[in-house]
């Protein structure tokens, strides 16, 4: 009998389980940081995964629930992409296009119908600025863990005749061999394509204003007058390759999600998006 | 884009909606035990293996059948509703219905954003839904032989909208439907042999045959097609076993000990039994169904040890006031994906009968409290009970709590 009393006092104690230890098996610490994230905990989540990552920096499986979380923490989401996308069709008439010149030979700068663009007119985008550092820690996250296929975009001959020239079965394949489960590919695709994409935006309306003047002619296109054309290309090389990884990886997720899927859609889009910014600041493959 | 995905997700979540209720959930990547609904035992805070309920040999410990002489349930019903299952549908009212309404491409941004973040963070908790038929079922007893034979269906569902990344939200829906037939048969070995032991003591063992469907859908809402998509259901069958344990009065008038060991055996073997549209008319996608079935096929059924205490209060300690009794438990059986700690299993409860018509009953199980009362005649059953489960796998990590309410007709 008093053994059963003692047993009854005892129980509301259980509601006082013990934390994760800081000697918890890896798999159990992204669990853990799974479940907080999914229950809104982003505070806890982001704690339990930095400590994995120190202890276990080249797990995949933490790289890739750490990046996916701190984005999620700072509130960056598919919705900014959105509002950039939003942002460029309004400003710009469907049939118009994005063109770089010469800023000494540019026609913009005298055009009585052209008006100064900035790129940093889209709503919110002192928000997503201002995570910038967050942006380019999920992208460094995510570099080892992103196939070889992925990150050697090339401006050139990664798209040719609008369709992506990338070995996709390679790529799937060697995310696979890292030992992420489907839904984690599909995740850490996601997360690369979201960071590289907003990375690279704020790259391009952020730095390269420092050496080129945006205008928007009256047809609605949209005209970067550059001192120096080549250095302008030279600096956004590495922007538009960003922006060309993050089509490459939503198309890489669109093919592991199954044909006939929306994310195919998607990509279809992004890479409409893509070829617009490289003709406008990067087409020395024309030239 | 996002504003495409998350139209998506409406849709998927419109899908879910007549789901939307109650539990007795447990994980879905764990073959999970077989158990007709037994609320006085849900009541109580879960402790059944040494207090014994009407429906405790079918569900708990099969010794207990020796307990009671013949009873008959005639047909009764379940109805659960567990999770967040209340908020999601005065969110869908108040606030997601009229969007939909106005047109998602209406909105502005910020009001979009908005209901999509609330979207998320509703949607992650779990909505789930326990519906039980309990057919004829009958308890006898022949001397110190006790026989229970019965038969129920019970469908449980999961519902949930996850974030998969980037903000894309993930369906994860998984139903499963249970055809059972238990057989349970004890001896009262105190009876049998005249009282020779120091206590009372019976045993028994439970077989029961199991024909169980499942089906599952996780997917992101971009991968989801929204000319067709279908469910996949799976059938299998098996045969579970379970022996039990109960000792009475063990050192002192009240005190009573049981064990049980359940869930053995039996493992499923899954096959594709049939696909059900839920949007259009899709073919049947074999990648899928090749995953669901490794999926499901990866389960194994844990058994179970459960182990459990109890003190009969006296009969007439207080007038008006009838089997009084407190009890704790310990049990294996886990309610999460991943193993649970120690104290996830613990179970603690009260009971008592007020005026030979009222049952009231409390506990706490995995920390969180329970409750439960019941009205009773001898022809109908009419019970509620209230209780807390852990999806998580230590306590306090993922709590819900789910509300039942039980039917039946017989001769109890």
């Amino acid at each position: 009998m008093r053994l059963l009393l003692a047993l009854l006092l005892l129980l509301p104690l259980a509601a006082c389980d013990e934390a994760t230890g800081a000697d918890e098996a890896i798999d159990v610490v992204v669990d853990d940081a799974v479940t907080a994230r999914q229950n809104g905990d982003l505070a806890q989540a982001v704690a339990l995964l930095e400590g994995a990552f120190e202890r276990a920096p080249s797990n995949a499986e933490v790289r890739v629930e750490l990046a996916t979380t701190l984005l999620q923490r700072d509130g960056l989401d598919l919705l900014d992409i959105d509002r950039i996308g939003r942002f460029l069709t309004e400003a710009m008439n469907p049939s118009a296009r994005t063109a770089a010149q010469p800023r000494a030979a540019c026609a913009a700068a005298s055009d009585p119908t052209a008006r100064a663009f900035d790129p940093t007119d889209v709503d919110g985008f002192d928000e997503i600025y201002a995570k910038a550092q967050t942006l380019q820690r999920a992208a460094d996250l995510l570099q080892p863990v992103m196939p070889e296929a992925l990150q050697s975009f090339d401006i050139c001959t990664s798209i040719q005749d609008g369709a992506l020239v990338y070995d996709r079965d390679g790529a799937l394949a060697a995310l696979a061999a890292q030992g992420l489960t489907a839904d984690q590919q599909a995740q850490a695709l996601a997360v690369n394509a979201l960071a590289r994409f907003l990375d690279a935006y704020v790259f391009l309306s952020e730095e390269l204003p420092q050496q080129a003047t945006w205008y928007q002619l009256a047809d609605g296109s949209i005209v970067i007058c550059a001192d120096d054309e080549d250095a302008l290309r030279a600096d956004a090389e590495a922007a538009v390759e960003d922006f060309g990884q993050a089509v490459l990886s939503l198309d890489a997720r669109a093919a592991l999600l199954g044909s006939g899927s929306v994310a195919a859609e998607i990509v279809e889009l992004a890479l409409d998006a893509y070829e617009e910014v490289r003709d406008g600041v990067a087409d020395y493959c024309r030239a | 884009m996002r504003r495409f995905l998350f139209a998506l997700g409406l849709t998927a979540a419109t899908w879910l909606a007549p789901s939307a209720g109650a539990q007795v959930f447990t994980s879905d990547v764990r073959e999970s035990p077989v158990a007709p609904p037994d609320l006085a035992r849900r009541g109580a805070g879960g402790a059944v293996a040494a207090l014994p309920t009407l429906d405790s040999p079918f569900a708990g410990n099969p010794a207990h059948i020796t307990t009671r002489g013949f009873t008959l349930n005639l047909l009764g019903a379940t109805l659960g509703v567990g999770g967040n299952a209340r908020e999601s549908y005065r969110f869908y009212d108040d606030r997601l219905g009229p969007a939909i309404e106005q047109g998602l491409d209406t909105l502005p941004l910020d009001t979009l954003a908005a209901l999509y973040d609330d979207a998320l963070r509703i949607g992650s908790t779990p909505k789930t839904t326990d519906l039980a038929v309990l057919a004829p079922s009958v308890r006898l007893a022949f001397g110190p032989v006790g026989v229970g034979v019965g038969a129920y269906a019970r469908a449980t569902s999961r519902a949930r909208l996850l974030d998969g990344g980037a903000g894309i939200p993930v369906v994860d829906l998984y139903g499963q439907g249970d055809v059972a037939v238990p057989l349970v048969v004890g001896l009262d070995v105190g009876e049998a042999t005249g009282g020779t032991l120091p206590f009372g003591l019976s045993v028994g063992a439970r077989a029961t045959y199991l024909q169980r469907r499942v089906t599952a859908k996780t997917d992101p809402v971009d991968a989801l097609d929204p000319d067709g998509e279908n469910l996949y259901v799976f059938v299998g069958e098996t045969v579970r076993l379970a022996a039990g344990l109960f000792a009475r009065d063990v050192g002192m008038p009240g005190v009573d000990l049981g064990a049980e060991l359940s869930n053995v055996g039996g493992a499923m073997d899954y096959t594709f039994d049939r696909s059900v549209a839920i949007e259009g008319d899709a073919p049947d996608d074999a990648a899928e169904i090749a995953g669901l079935q490794a999926r499901f096929d990866g389960r194994e059924p844990d058994p179970v040890v459960r182990l459990g205490a109890a003190y009969r209060l006296p009969i007439n300690l207080l007038p008006g006031i009838a089997d009084a009794a407190v009890a704790v438990d310990y049990t294996s059986a886990t309610t999460a994906d991943a193993d649970q700690s120690f104290q996830a299993g613990l179970r603690g409860g009260v009971r008592a009968r007020l005026a030979g018509v009222l049952d009231l009953r409390a506990g706490i199980s995995q920390g969180m409290p329970s409750a439960g009362i019941g009205l009773r005649s001898k022809v109908a059953r009419l019970e509620y009970a209230t209780y807390g489960v852990e999806d998580g796998r230590l306590l306090g990590q993922s709590r819900r709590r789910s509300h039942v309410v039980q039917l039946r007709v017989g001769w109890f």
